[in-house]
């Protein structure tokens, strides 16, 4: 018996809740609230956000998995990080908390996400995934997948879209051979207490409009930059 | 007895309404036909619910009367935003190896429907994040529950948005269109083709209007596929309807096939709608930029209306030149293609008016 809670917490770690918090600088970005951004209006309308391979990065600075709950907003080691709550469109839950089991051991110093979905579920036949990833303002089904990041807001009186995932994909939904950009990001977000921030003052100061991740559109930099996207796929969308 | 129970058992078997000679469609084995499913797909077609505000149906933008196209030169979805491109025939629909007007890999109906429904650019149908109230309005409706229990049968919970997709697909599966003066013809069947269309169809076939090229087989389009061809056609051209730099560039987003793929060399190539009920689907082109069949003929006798020297042009959008007597001939054949049946088949119509 002792052995054997022994092995589950060697396991699995102690239960944590973290927080993700959307921010420019220091003030919180929530919908529906103007936020004064280096000389810069912007309203947040939307923010939602699949991450996964989820890791934290614990005392000693050691990075450990974060083991996700299964739950309606987290399923096969997937998160669906939602900051919007309807002030525009959208629906009135929000999650942004990522729940789960960890070895890490706290004080927490960092969370590690890849931002957005791995190809497999991706593309899957959208017919037949569970939550969240049956989620419609996510799917993105011209792109043969699901956004990536869904990140609607208004700037300077100019409402701005940016959608975020993988382009330049072949083949049909359930059997997609590959994408030109990926557009897969990875963040390190520093942790206060059970908040991380994600500080998106740079890409909001930059923004000279939308992005759709479309091949060579340049107004995309400042936000595939801003998710951790990688220079080769950065490359194949500012081409 | 025995025997009463064998028939209880079996799979209903769907049987299509095809003429002698046409191959049936192909249909996803995890969506087979049911008389039950058309109908529920039917019912959902038009039904309103589908939309944000309650004033729009799939019916709102593919009207029955105009083959399945609305008349516009591009979609307006419910909040007043255009689509860049125009609603496409549904005709023959499931013969088409892919969908939209340039997609190499929109491949099935289900999935397309999501597109209208769900998108959020444009918006068309505004039904982003209101999943749970359209089934739950759905679900509701005790006669729109039963639709629903009948053809999904075997489901504990039928009412969903895949099941909703899943049904429209099958509806539109049986948008068959093979009744024109044209099939009677090609049948010898009385009802047929003017002599005049007769020496059009010689036109459309011959080398100089190389038009069978792109618009040929029993649907008109070569983007093809049915249970005799599981191996699809898939094809996209450049016909040169513009050229904004000698080098193809179509103008944005209409950028065809290489909004897609990115590839320079899909600039410009698009899916060769159906021809068949051509006459009454105007305006033409995926922008709906061409108003009439005859500015179309005009078009491709130019070779491009772009100016015909991009690279990226088909070879077989050449330019020739018509008298007036047969382009009065090839007009007239394409005129043959419209099925009247099919534009007023109550099995297609609006359940409301044509129970």
């Amino acid at each position: 018996m002792f052995l054997y809670v022994l092995f589950a917490c060697a396991l699995e770690g102690s239960a944590v809740e973290l927080t993700v918090e959307p921010v420019a600088g220091t003030s919180p970005l929530r919908c529906g609230e103007e936020a004064e951004v280096q000389g810069h209006e912007v309203t947040l309308q939307d923010f939602r956000w699949f991450v996964h391979r989820v890791q934290v990065v614990g005392a000693d600075g050691a990075a450990h998995p974060l083991l996700l709950t299964e739950d309606a907003w987290q399923h096969d080691g997937i998160a669906l990080l939602d900051h919007e709550d309807g002030c525009h469109n959208g629906t009135a839950a929000t999650h942004p908390t990522l729940r789960g089991t960890t070895r890490a051991q706290p004080p927490y110093r960092a969370v590690r996400l890849r931002v957005g979905l791995p190809p497999a579920h991706n593309h899957a036949d959208p017919l037949r995934q569970a939550p969240p990833l049956t989620t419609s303002a996510m799917h993105w089904g011209w792109r043969q997948g699901h956004k990536y990041v869904r990140f609607d807001f208004v700037h300077d009186g100019v409402p701005t879209r940016v959608h975020l995932g993988a382009t330049g994909c072949a083949g049909p939904m359930g059997a997609v051979s590959g994408c030109t950009a990926p557009n897969l990001g990875d963040l390190q977000l520093p942790i206060d207490g059970t908040t991380a921030r994600l500080d998106l003052s740079e890409a909001l100061a930059a923004t000279s409009g939308g992005c759709m991740a479309d091949p060579g559109d340049r107004s995309c930099e400042p936000w595939l930059t801003a998710f951790g996207i990688p220079p080769a796929d950065l490359a194949v969308v500012l081409r | 007895m025995i025997l009463a129970m064998l028939f209880a058992c079996a799979p209903a078997t769907w049987t299509w309404d095809l003429p002698d000679g046409v191959p049936a469609p192909s249909v996803p084995a995890d969506n087979p036909m049911s008389a039950a499913k058309v109908e529920l797909g039917r019912h959902l077609f038009y039904d309103e619910r589908l939309s944000v505000d309650g004033t729009m149906s799939c019916a709102s933008c593919h009207r029955q009367e105009l083959a399945f196209t609305d008349g516009r030169p591009q979609g307006v979805g419910v909040t007043g935003e255009v689509h860049p491109r125009g609603a496409m025939s549904l005709a023959n629909v499931a013969y088409a190896s892919t969908l939209t007007w340039a997609h190499p890999d929109m491949d099935r109906l289900e999935h397309q429907a999501l597109g209208p429904l769900f998108g959020d650019d444009p918006v068309e149908m505004g039904l982003t994040d209101r999943e749970d109230l359209v089934t739950a309005s759905l679900a509701a409706a005790p006669a729109s529950l039963d639709r629903f229990t009948a053809a999904f049968p075997d489901e504990a919970e039928p009412v969903s948005i895949p099941n909703v997709v899943r049904a429209i697909a099958a509806f539109e599966r049986t948008l068959l269109s093979f009744d024109s003066p044209y099939d009677r013809t090609m049948r010898g069947e009385p009802g047929g083709m003017s002599l005049a269309a007769e020496r059009g169809q010689a036109l459309f076939l011959s080398e100089r209007l190389e038009c069978f090229h792109c618009h040929g087989g029993p649907t008109f389009s070569d983007a093809l596929t049915h249970e005799r061809q599981p191996m699809a056609e898939i094809a996209f051209h450049h016909t040169g309807l513009y050229d904004l730099d000698g080098l193809g560039t179509y103008p944005s987003p209409n950028t065809g096939l290489h909004a897609i793929t990115g590839r320079p060399e899909d600039m410009g190539r698009f899916r060769a709608p159906t021809l068949r009920n051509v006459a009454v689907t105007a305006p033409y082109m995926h922008d709906g930029s061409v108003e009439t069949l005859d500015d179309v003929v005009d078009h491709y006798a130019q070779g491009g209306r772009g100016g015909g020297g991009s690279p990226l042009q088909s070879p077989f959008v050449q330019g020739f030149v018509l008298s007036g007597a047969e382009r009065a001939d090839l007009l007239a054949f394409l005129e043959a293609l419209t099925d009247e049946r099919f534009l007023t088949d109550p099995r297609f119509a609006d359940p409301e008016v044509a129970p």
